[in-house]
């Protein structure tokens, strides 16, 4: 009887505690990506009225795309890195996984946004409509992505917040 | 009239002794339900919950990563634990609520710390997935109601997605079918023997979710016959049908005083519903005066399985609703004199029929009402 209480009450902490299960296990997934290898990629404001939307800088990545070989139906973008260039073409999906780097192309659209403080200055908005802004990803190699940094005048953000201030 | 007021009238007209009117009051007593304690609790432990939320929000710049997700874990560790410990029912409902609501929070935060600018849908299925369980550990309709609406935020958002890479036939299929499998479920659900067991209160509410469903969508799927589809929804009916024979057979589990008229209606009510929204889903041109006759023959069938289970409440709003449809028939049929003409008779005689019918379902209440105390006596 003991031993059947027991079992139910682990079970119970068990089932009690698969939140904090999950959301261990998306910190890992998003911490391996962090330490994955890092793209560089031109941003560009897209809409000049609305380009902080709530808390969110929204844009437009410049991938500099190279011409596709032939058109593809489930696309991804392959990377690849010829020295100290990145070379980034379009491609079936089941092609990319001998890429550096790949991403579906329907998920280019979750890229395209950059969470930010609410009180962040206009000035910010305005350096990356002027196409000074940068975004750094890093892919892991099981195909986990994410935004590692956005860089304004090739410095971090946050740094370049300093010198954006006395911008008019 | 309060409780104790009609008992007490009842004590001086002699119909209760003294002993029976305590009796009475001390099992009243016994099964009240704190509900203003819960509700209270549970808008306090929403406003907590969002205020949590703000906090982070609002001190965005001035916290690490680490430390951010550090204490949210502590916050989803200790709610674990708490609700694992409480002994006391409503304190126990409230962390069930926090812990629900901070999952999701928690999922949306990790996705703002490494900039993941997902999809909603997977972090709502994700959300469902890993609450659940929590879900699970309260007892009261509110939790039920949180994890439903839970439920469905996932399921809409989700056939959404998937719904870009589909075909129009398939996506009709597929949507109508998921809600006719969830109605379905959920009267099942709702009259499980094990959850009206454990859970009460959780059975109640997909019980009445499940039937408030089947009304809403099958008064919602008469209205095609003000449009003409064409072979789109063909697909979409084979599910309603399966769950609609599903249901029917297993009726007699759905009542609690299963006599065979009740059944009877019960499974008619079902089979009328669902039977004319598949005839709906058929390719046919435009026929609009089908709309309120099919509309009115599904709410005369809701009316007669309600008379049948002795629900008078359920029986006199159904029968508000099918005057309400003749109403809005009269003005949608309005047109040449012709017309007009012989909407109005239509109308009338329907409404003339209707006075007639509610009459002789009100007279066979009342000569229950009169056997039953017969019996009594």
């Amino acid at each position: 009887m003991s031993a059947v209480w027991t079992k139910r009450r682990l079970a119970a902490l068990a089932a009690l505690l698969l939140p904090v299960v999950g959301t261990v296990g998306l910190i890992v997934r998003g911490e391996l990506a962090l330490r994955g290898s890092e793209w560089r990629f031109k941003i560009n404001g897209h809409d000049p009225r609305d380009l902080l939307r709530g808390h969110y800088l929204t844009y437009r990545i410049d991938w500099a795309e190279q011409p596709a070989d032939s058109e593809c139906v489930d696309c991804c973008l392959c990377m690849n890195r010829l020295g100290d260039e990145q070379h980034v073409t379009r491609v079936e999906c089941y092609a990319a996984e001998s890429c550096d780097a790949w991403l579906r192309v329907g998920e280019i659209e979750n890229l395209q946004r950059y969470y930010i403080p609410e009180d962040a200055p206009r000035q910010l908005e305005a350096a990356v409509m002027a196409g000074r802004g940068e975004l750094v990803l890093s892919f892991s190699k099981r195909g986990g992505m994410v935004i590692k940094e956005l860089l304004v005048d090739g410095r971090p953000w946050r740094e370049a917040l300093g010198w954006l201030a006395g911008e008019d | 009239m309060s409780t104790t007021k009609k008992l007490e009238q009842w004590r001086a007209s002699g119909l209760l002794d003294e002993a029976a009117v305590e009796r009475i009051l001390a099992w009243e007593r016994g099964r009240r339900r704190p509900l203003m304690v819960w509700a209270l609790g549970g808008l306090g432990a929403l406003t907590v919950a969002v205020g949590i939320i703000s906090v982070v929000a609002a001190n965005w710049d001035a916290l690490g990563r680490g430390v951010k997700l550090g204490l949210d874990l502590v916050l989803l560790t200790g709610l674990a634990l708490g609700v694992f410990r409480a002994r006391g029912r409503w304190a126990r409902e409230i962390l069930v609520i926090l812990y629900f609501g901070l999952t999701l929070a928690s999922i949306a935060l990790v996705s703002q710390v490494y900039q993941l600018g997902g999809d909603v849908y997977a972090a709502l299925v994700l959300w469902m997935v890993l609450a659940s369980p929590v879900a699970a550990f309260g007892c009261s309709w509110l939790v039920a109601a949180l994890w439903l609406v839970g439920l469905n935020a996932a399921l809409g958002t989700s056939l959404e997605a998937i719904s870009s890479s589909l075909d129009e036939p398939a996506m009709f299929a597929l949507a109508i079918g998921a809600y006719s499998v969830q109605v379905a479920a959920l009267l099942f659900a709702g009259n499980a023997g094990w959850l009206r067991a454990r859970r009460p209160d959780f059975a109640k509410t997909f019980e009445i979710v499940g039937w408030a469903g089947l009304v809403l969508l099958t008064s919602i799927a008469q209205q095609l016959w003000y449009a003409d589809p064409d072979g789109d929804l063909l697909w979409s009916i084979p599910v309603p049908l399966l769950m609609a024979g599903l249901l029917a057979w297993r009726a007699p589990t759905f009542l609690s005083e299963p006599t065979r008229s009740a059944v009877r209606a019960v499974r008619a009510a079902i089979l009328v519903s669902i039977g004319a929204s598949a005839v709906a889903l058929l390719p046919h041109p435009d026929i609009d005066f089908l709309a309120p006759l099919t509309f009115i023959a599904v709410w005369i069938a809701f009316a007669a399985a309600c008379q049948q289970v002795g629900r008078i409440g359920l029986l006199n709003a159904a029968t508000a609703v099918i005057a309400l449809r003749v109403v809005i028939a009269y003005v949608e049929l309005f047109g040449s004199l012709l017309e007009t003409g012989l909407a109005m008779i239509g109308g009338g005689l329907l409404t003339i029929g209707l006075a007639w019918l509610w009459r002789r379902l009100a007279r066979g209440f009342k000569s229950d009402a009169e056997r039953t105390e017969e019996v009594g006596q």
